[in-house]
């Protein structure tokens, strides 16, 4: 048998390239890194862990919980750079699964996310209302005794405020990406450091402040005592946290951070043409998880220092505060309180963009591809944007909103068992790919072996086993808002299986048509 | 009539070998490839000992031993649409040094390359009656066309009117000028003049379909990522900028003389369908580095356009 070995050499030939269209240098490793950190949102993780993961789980150890997410998460985010690196290009789990498993699956796992980021259009829009606007209307209105702030800020966190505040937020970005997406990006640089700003100016007012000084700040600004009348109100609000390590609620606990940080992956979707840049998707996507785990580390650490994560838990149980309110009402200043909550505004919705526009995309691509009606595939010819699916995407977020702040059923978490589910797939499609596409796997720069067996199929393992126990978590976790609820349950799996009603379901239409939407994957042969 | 369209395959062999036998496979009776044939990069294979050769495969160093393994080398550096070379280190070095030498040397393979391709067709069509018109596009280099003109079994179509059927086909591989300076670029308007002395040759009556690679301009089939001058990719809040990069040439000249339909390549990522003036414009965009070919098939009937259809094959 002939030996073939691929390993470092010492003297490196090149390639050369002609003068041909489509060579471009790969992306800056720090713009890929930042994309898939804006996805991440470490501002909204933070919010969502110091109000629910130190309130709700007994016995949760956050340092630990961190940990153990970031371990969930890696498995999956590696299938995701694995496959970016083999087939980079956009479009991300559905080129995977059509293109290994069956374009059916392709479009069952697709279109779980298309309907979750439309669904969780109205998820974002709230926060936007609870975790910013509110907030910062409300306290600042409060330490400089402005009445009409006050009650706007305390409005805008009523079902009915947040509806309002959070369409309109909806309502401004479609016409903004409408108008073209040169607009948004020119703001969404400037917003995105501004909430930087925000987090920086608590870790540095944190690591300079003591507890007493905290503590003295925010009783005369809130009015709240410490010590045992908060710990009454704290438990009437069903506040559960301290007590002994447990290793479940531990991991439950990190439903919370793995909302956020499974999304690290999200530089899938803009891969390049030619793979020789593919490599910095493997290191990319882990990277992020690193940063922003790190990241929530280190506020964990400081909010310990000064607050205490059972204080925290109790403030978060009986009051609601977002950990951005908590810290601004702990300073002295109220300019800087205000600055704390007007910079922080721009992170309480970051994933509401990103969410409109791959819905969208998606469902510009199942027009053309024939699956949904050609109106959705349709770009403007002044703004190149679609339209249609822009006010489709829309419409559903707004929907989404009013059902997120009308039905309790609809938690933050209710939806992540679907995308779980559709990982899933994906991690099944990572398994199969060395060996449902060989050329491809072979061509690529993630051909390594362990043993004999393709390291991405090992990935793909690792990632279903950890899909598993996140599966767990979300089915066991009470805030989750699906342990217990039928309804909930039922929309995950009917969302989930929709995608293959939708093909076909399209694909008879078509066929009426004289249009054979099977025939549009299928593989024509090469001998 | 049934028109299967396809481009942009650049040398990926895998695409060539689909793209002959989408005509059994779609029952079409006529290919038609709208440019982009060759392979963007040579790929060398040193020969650093005897039977031992050292490649840079997708930035990544490879060192195979024993003819098989380079064969099997070979056959991925081709997939990925790169030309392999076997050389000496000697000649690796001139190839290095020596510019002039490794234009002829590309060029060389590249015609070798379209060379065998043009054969397969011959081999794969020479028993149907099915008309398979294959032109250059803008990234062609010019020694290929004599290549394709001497092919049996290929037509190339690039700066004529050809009839087929019932329809009149006007095809043009130019391009207007691009980031690259490939070899087939014009500014506008000397495209525009180009391209309407060949519409001149349009017989009235008869149904146009243009065949032209580049796509019109601002018309949602010709949307890139912007660029630098130093060819990397406009990223704004971590996401591509993406702009028009098409003709005005090209879209002057469909306005004006309203084809039936336009075929259209050059933009990969830019796949659908778009309506300039009466003309349904139609890219079917190209993913050629993933061993599947992007195209579309159409059925006309009568002079009118009945169904398109974007397939994956």
């Amino acid at each position: 048998m002939t030996e073939a070995t691929a390993r470092t050499t010492a003297v490196a030939p090149r390639m050369f390239e002609r003068q041909a269209t489509g060579l471009v240098r790969q992306a800056g490793a720090l713009d890929v890194l930042v994309y898939n950190m804006n996805f991440v949102s470490i501002g909204l993780m933070s919010v969502l862990v110091f109000l629910y993961s130190t309130a709700f789980y007994p016995g949760a150890n956050l340092y630990v919980m961190a940990l153990l997410t970031f371990a969930a998460v890696i498995p999956t985010s590696l299938v995701f750079a694995f496959f970016a690196a083999a087939m980079p290009r956009s479009g991300a789990d559905y080129v995977y699964v059509s293109r290994t498993l069956h374009p059916a699956l392709g479009m069952m796992s697709s279109w779980n996310n298309t309907a979750w980021w439309f669904l969780y259009g109205g998820v974002p829009s709230a926060f936007f209302a609870y975790f910013g606007v509110g907030p910062f209307f409300s306290v600042v209105g409060e330490r400089t005794s402005t009445d009409w702030m006050v009650r706007f800020g305390n409005w805008s966190q009523t079902a009915l405020g947040a509806f309002v505040v959070g369409s309109i937020l909806i309502a401004t970005l479609v016409v903004i990406f409408i108008l073209g997406l040169r607009l948004f990006f020119r703001v969404q640089n400037l917003l995105f450091a501004l909430g930087l700003v925000a987090f920086l100016l608590i870790v540095f007012t944190w690591l300079f402040q003591s507890t007493e000084t905290w503590a003295g700040h925010f009783t005369a600004n809130t009015g709240q005592a410490l010590g045992g009348e908060l710990d009454k109100a704290a438990t009437d609000a069903g506040y559960v946290g301290g007590g002994p390590f447990s290793l479940k609620w531990t991991f439950l606990a990190g439903t919370w951070v793995y909302i956020n940080l499974v999304f690290n992956q999200s530089s899938a979707y803009i891969g390049g043409e030619v793979r020789r840049a593919s490599r910095l998707q493997l290191w990319s996507m882990p990277i992020a998880a690193i940063v922003t785990t790190g990241a929530l580390l280190l506020l964990l650490g400081l909010a310990d220092k000064v607050v205490g994560l059972d204080t925290f838990g109790k403030i978060a149980a009986a009051t609601g505060l977002p950990f951005t309110s908590v810290a601004a009402q702990g300073v002295g200043s109220t300019v800087l309180a205000a600055l704390i909550l007007a910079l922080f505004i721009p992170w309480s919705y970051t994933w509401l963009p990103g969410q409109i526009l791959n819905a969208s995309r998606n469902f510009l691509a199942y027009s053309v591809d024939g699956l949904m009606p050609r109106k959705l595939g349709e770009v403007n010819p002044r703004t190149h944007t679609p339209i249609y699916s822009l006010l489709l995407v829309g419409a559903g977020s707004i929907g989404a909103l009013w059902l997120f702040t009308h039905w309790d059923a609809f938690a933050a978490l209710v939806g992540i068992f679907g995308f779980i589910l559709g990982f899933g797939i994906v991690s099944i499609a990572a398994i199969a790919f060395p060996y449902r596409l060989p050329e491809i796997f072979e061509s690529s720069p993630v051909r390594w072996r362990v043993g004999g067996i393709p390291v991405m199929s090992i990935v793909g393992g690792c990632s279903l086993v950890a899909l598993g126990c996140m599966a767990w978590a979300f089915w066991t976790d009470p805030s989750a808002g699906i342990d217990g609820k039928l309804s909930t349950k039922i929309l995950n799996f009917a969302i989930f299986g929709s995608g293959l009603v939708i093909y076909f379901v399209a694909k008879a239409v078509q066929r009426s048509r004289g249009l054979d939407v099977s025939q549009r994957f299928k593989e024509i042969p090469v001998e | 009539m049934r028109l299967y369209y396809a481009g942009d395959i650049h040398g990926s062999e895998k695409c060539w070998r689909k793209f002959l036998n989408a005509a059994a496979f779609y029952e079409a009776n006529v290919l038609v490839l709208g440019g982009d044939l060759t392979g963007k990069a040579l790929v060398p294979l040193v020969e650093r000992r005897p039977g031992e050769w050292a490649a840079n495969v997708l930035g990544r160093q490879e060192v195979v031993r024993g003819e098989e393994a380079a064969a099997e080398l070979e056959q991925r550096v081709r997939f990925n649409g790169f030309y392999p070379y076997r050389c000496s280190q000697d000649e690796y070095r001139r190839l290095e040094a020596d510019v002039a030498y490794r234009d002829d040397v590309v060029q060389r393979v590249t015609r070798d390359e379209v060379e065998r391709w043009t054969a397969l067709a011959e081999e794969k069509l020479n028993q149907s009656d099915v008309r398979c018109l294959v032109m250059p596009g803008n990234d062609d280099e010019f020694e290929i066309d004599e290549v394709l003109d001497a092919a049996r079994r290929v037509e190339n179509p690039d700066g004529r009117v050809v009839r087929v059927g019932d329809y009149q086909l006007l095809s043009s591989a130019w391009a207007n000028p691009t980031p690259w300076d490939s070899p087939r670029e014009l500014p506008e308007d000397e495209l525009e003049a180009k391209l309407e002395a060949l519409a001149a040759e349009l017989e009235p009556g008869v149904p146009a379909i243009f065949n032209l690679h580049c796509p019109p301009y601002d018309s949602g089939l010709d949307l890139a990522a912007e660029l630098t001058d130093d060819l990397r990719v406009v990223r704004k809040g971590g996401e591509p900028v993406i702009v028009p990069v098409g003709s005005t040439a090209v879209r002057a000249v469909i306005e004006r003389h309203e084809p039936l339909l336009g075929l259209h390549g050059h933009i990969h990522e830019s796949r659908g369908a778009a309506t300039v003036g009466r003309t349904l414009c139609l890219n079917p965009g190209s993913v050629y580095a993933e061993g599947v070919i992007d195209g579309v098939v159409v059925d006309l009937d009568g002079g009118s356009l009945i169904r398109h259809q974007f397939v994956q094959g």
